[in-house]
Formats: C-alpha cells, structure tokens, sequence
C-alpha cells in the first residue's frame, strides 16, 4: 500500500517538474541569450550552455550608456521610486489600519467600507483626472508623481491592518491606557512591534508593485534620466536598428534578478497575503 | 458623577480626534484622487476635453462622445476583444485547478515546484514581452524552429499576425497568471476535509470521479472568487498589450483598457476617454452584478 502511493506521488512529481521546466523555459532562455554572442541568439538548435560565455550583452547595458544612461542609473531610480512607495504605503496604511480596528471614532466605518468599494473601479477612470491633477501640481516628469500616490495608502494595504489589529487582544490596548498612554504611544511601542507579519507581507507585496511598475512611469515620465527598469527595458527594446538583443536580455536578466531574489526569500509572506486577501473576499 | 463624566466626554472627543489624524493621509487621498477623480471623469464624459485645448476650453457636448463610441470601430473591436479574452478565462482557472489539484495530492519538491509555477507571476510585464516576443519571433523564434522539425511548414506568424496574436497573448496570459491561480486553489483545496476523500476512496470512487464530483463543488468558492478578479482585470489590463503588440496588427489586440490609454495620451481625447472609462465601470459593474446572482447556483459554501 505505502509502495504505492509513492509509486503515485512519484508520477505526480515527474508531470509537476515536466510542467514547472516548461514554465521556467523563457527565464532560462533568457538567462541563456544573455550571455550568447549577438550573431547565435536565435540559432537553431540552441545549446543551453554558450560556448563561450560572453559578456558583451551585459557590458552593453551596465558599461556603454543606453538612452544616455547606463543600467546603474534606472536601477538606481527603481529603487529610490520602490523604497519611498513603500515606506510612505507602510506607514499610512498601518496608521490608518490601526485607527479602524481600535479607534472607535464617528463614521468610521461607513469610511471604511468606502474606501474597501474603491478597489472595485477601473484604473482608466481615475487615471486621466489624477494625471490632471498631477499635471496642475507641476509633478508631471518627476519621481514623486509615482510614489506620492503610495503615501497616500491603499485599501489593500489598509485592509491588511486593520484585520490585523482587530485579532489583537483587547487587553493590550486596555492595559496601556491605564498607564495613561495615548492612542499613539499605543500605536508606536505595541502594535507595530507585533505587527511584523503584515509589514513583511506588505513590503513583499509593495516592493513587487512598485518594482514592476510600468503604467505609472509610462504615463508620467518624459526624461530618460528618470526612467525606471521596465520603461527603460521597453524603449531599449522598441530601438529596432540599433538594439542589440543580448543587450536586451542582459538588462532583463539585470531587471528582474532582485525582484526574483525577494520572492525566494519571503515567498511564505507573499502566499500569506495572497490568501488573505481572497478568502475574505 | 460629574467628574466620570467629563472624563467620558473627553476621551471620546480624543478618540474622534486620533481616529481622524491617524486616518488623515488615507482619508485626503481618497477623497482627493477617487472621489473626486470619478466625479470629475464622470463629467468629464460629457465634454470635449482635449489635451491640446487644455482645461481651459472645455465644453459640454453632451452624449457627443457616447454616439461617437458606438459608431467607432476600434471601440468596438476593443469591447469584441476583450469578450475573446474573457472566453478563455474559464479554461485558464480549470488548468490551474488541475495542476493545484495534482500538488494537493502531494508531490516531492513542492516548493520548487511553487517556485517554479510563481515565478513569471513576479516578473515585469516588459521583461515577459520581451522574451516571449522573441521565442515567438515568426522568423527565427524558438517556438517556430520547433514547428519546423517537427513538420509544420508554415507556422504561424502569431504577434504580426491578426489571426495568431490573440491566442498568442491568451498562452501568455496563463503562463504568467498561473501561478497565483494554483496557489489560491491550493489554499482552498486545504480547506477539504480529508475525510470526505477518505471514505469516498473507500467506496471505491475513481479520482476523476473524485475531482468533479468531491472536489470541484467544494472548491467552487474559491472558483468564484478567481472568476470574478481576472474578469475585472481582464477588463482593466493594457499595459500588457501596449508593451507587447501595441494594440495591432490593425486593432485586433486593442482591449477597451489600452484603447482608452490610446485615445487619451496619444490622440489627446480626454472627454472622449473619459466617456468610454464610463462606459467600461458600467459594464464592470454590470458583469460584476450578473456574476453575484448566478453565483447562487452553482458556488456551494
């Protein structure tokens, strides 16, 4: 009995990996062509190691500037775009994630279940008044037209907290207040502390947003100095004459390996939020 | 008794007040760029709004732009394609089941395997492009030397061909969505009870059987749930399209989202955009609304 069902979990395991090989195929052909000479990239038959390893696909991102710039500067905007997003996300949000769930304050509620309706609109209709308003504002082709919408917290986010906050024992709360601390003091030295779950799963969640994002810098950002990742892999790649494809793909291997990075590592929180958000749902 | 009071009075004052500091940023944000942003496109529909003329010369035209809508092909062809994608979504989730069905049945490695299934779902959508735009490049992309050995003397041109590029895009869409289909599904499938299988592998039941008659009922909430969101994203999602074919060849790619993209930042029609962003939350709302009723007949819970 017990021989056969590892005979079953074995058969299972072969189709798992059969069908995982093929889903990781395009990242390790990507891997692949990015370090081929630009003549053999597509030919035919492939081999899965280059012979020999060349590096010029990656000297002609990181090295020679691309748009007038080198990799290391969409990287660095990335990451400046990615980290003022999340830390201004993580802070309204678990201020506000804090005040629903224990802050009992008139409206609250009705507050709450308007913002949670939001995330059922379409982004186009609200992207051309805020692209308006960011116009009026003067932050068109800046950073902050990007990040500056993450400050101001997201339902999910919120959300997130608040369901968080709510399991946390009543007593707590009640204990601190008798030492006469106020609804900050609460908020700082108690909840955060315990809140590093939520924190986790939102930086991950965050991170890969922000990380990712595409429709924002395409619709806000005019000077290639101040591209991202993606918006600057996608006008590489739109350059037909003059791109050079092991270029290309040094830059999306480049792109995407610290993303890839942050998923391995805290791929238990990114499943967590995942969940959550739909088995409430 | 008075002095109790007063305390009660005043800490509930000091509760109004933290509750709204502390909500303060989430509560400017929403009001400022959603409430008053639908308010503003929703009138906005009703004008002329172009980037060019700017604010300033903005009228009403009425249902100008609603009329315009109809009788414009693109739109149309926009609202046709996004119905394509929607057909196939029901096939996208069942792959996903069935894969989340066999990991549930328990396989060795399975955090690589979630690994391996989650990683496109990580990824840019640019870098996505990219590498499959070039393993689907008609002349010399791996996908169709493929075809070749193995016998296909044409293959298709799929990205520059109106025929291919829907089915192309629609591969693409489940590699890079199954991920986070399989792992909803198997959150889900965690939630049956081992029982129910146990005495139905007593009775003898195949697992076929067992898969359509245990499983998927018992999951179809879960189901629901992923009908719903790839539907609605599907009817949002245009970025994908605008990096991958830009729409084409012709407009037998354009979804409704990347048409009112289009006809916004490129054409400069924000009344006309706006009109048909109105049009799109009417009929998200609409599906949305169907969805919910019928869900009552087949999502057991």
């Amino acid at each position: 009995m017990l021989l056969k069902k590892r005979f079953w979990k074995t058969v299972r395991t072969l189709i798992m990996l059969a069908f995982s090989s093929a889903m990781v195929f395009p990242f390790l052909w990507m891997l692949v062509a990015s370090l081929t000479p630009e003549r053999e990239i597509f030919s035919f038959p492939f081999s899965l190691i280059p012979d020999p390893i060349n590096w010029d696909g990656y000297k002609s991102v990181w090295v020679k500037p691309v748009l007038g710039y080198t990799m290391g500067l969409y990287y660095w905007n990335t990451v400046k775009v990615t980290l003022l997003a999340m830390f201004g996300a993580l802070i309204t949000c678990s201020l506000a994630g804090y005040a629903y769930a224990r802050v009992s304050f008139p409206g609250r509620d009705l507050v709450f279940l308007g913002l949670l309706a939001t995330m059922m609109i379409p982004s186009q209709v609200v992207l051309l008044p805020n692209f308006m308003i960011y116009k009026e504002l003067g932050l068109v082709n800046t950073h902050a037209a990007i990040w500056l919408g993450a400050c101001f917290g997201s339902p999910f986010g919120t959300f997130l907290f608040k369901q968080y906050f709510a399991t946390i024992p009543h007593e707590l709360n009640e204990a601190a207040e008798m030492d006469g601390a106020g609804n900050f003091r609460i908020f700082a030295s108690i909840m955060i502390p315990l809140a590093k779950p939520v924190i986790a799963t939102l930086i991950i969640f965050n991170f890969m947003g922000y990380w990712n994002n595409y429709e924002g810098p395409l619709i806000y950002l005019r000077s290639p100095a101040l591209f991202t990742l993606p918006l600057a892999l996608k006008v590489m790649s739109n350059d037909k004459y003059f791109i050079q494809y092991a270029g290309i793909m040094a830059g999306s291997v480049s792109a995407a390996l610290p993303i890839l990075i942050v998923f391995v590592a805290m791929q238990k929180y990114f499943i967590q939020g995942v969940t959550i958000g739909s088995v409430k749902g | 008794m008075e002095k109790t009071k007063r305390l009660y009075v005043t800490r509930k004052w000091r509760q109004t007040i933290d509750g709204y500091l502390f909500i303060m940023p989430n509560l400017v944000g929403f009001l400022v760029f959603t409430l008053f942003s639908i308010g503003f496109s929703f009138a906005a529909g009703f004008t002329n709004w172009d980037m060019v003329t700017g604010l300033a010369n903005m009228k009403f035209n009425g249902l100008a732009n609603f009329s315009k809508m109809f009788g414009d092909q693109w739109f149309i062809d926009s609202m046709v394609n996004v119905l394509y994608f929607v057909a196939f979504v029901p096939l996208q989730i069942l792959v996903a089941l069935i894969v989340a069905f066999i990991i549930n049945e328990s396989v060795f490695f399975t955090k690589t395997i979630r690994t391996a299934l989650f990683l496109p779902y990580v990824t840019n959508a640019v870098i996505i492009a990219i590498v499959w735009a070039m393993l689907l490049n008609p002349g010399d992309g791996i996908v169709n030397n493929l075809l070749r050995t193995v016998g296909v003397g044409h293959p298709p041109g799929w990205l520059s061909s109106q025929d291919w590029v829907k089915p192309a895009i629609i591969v693409m869409t489940t590699w890079s969505g199954l991920g986070l289909n399989v792992i909803l599904f198997l959150s889900g499938l965690v939630g049956i009870p081992k029982e129910i299988y146990e005495s139905a592998e007593i009775d003898g039941v195949k697992p076929i059987t067992k898969f359509f008659h245990i499983t998927f009922p018992l999951i179809s909430p879960t189901t629901f749930f992923i009908l719903i969101t790839s539907i609605i994203g599907l009817f949002n999602a245009w970025s994908h399209i605008q990096i991958l074919t830009g729409g084409g060849p012709g407009s037998s790619s354009t979804v409704i989202g990347y048409y009112i993209y289009k006809a916004a930042f490129e054409f400069g029609q924000m009344g006309y955009a706006s009109a048909m962003a109105l049009v799109l939350f009417a009929t998200v709302f609409i599906f949305t609304i169907v969805q919910w009723s019928y869900q009552k007949k087949w999502v057991h819970y």
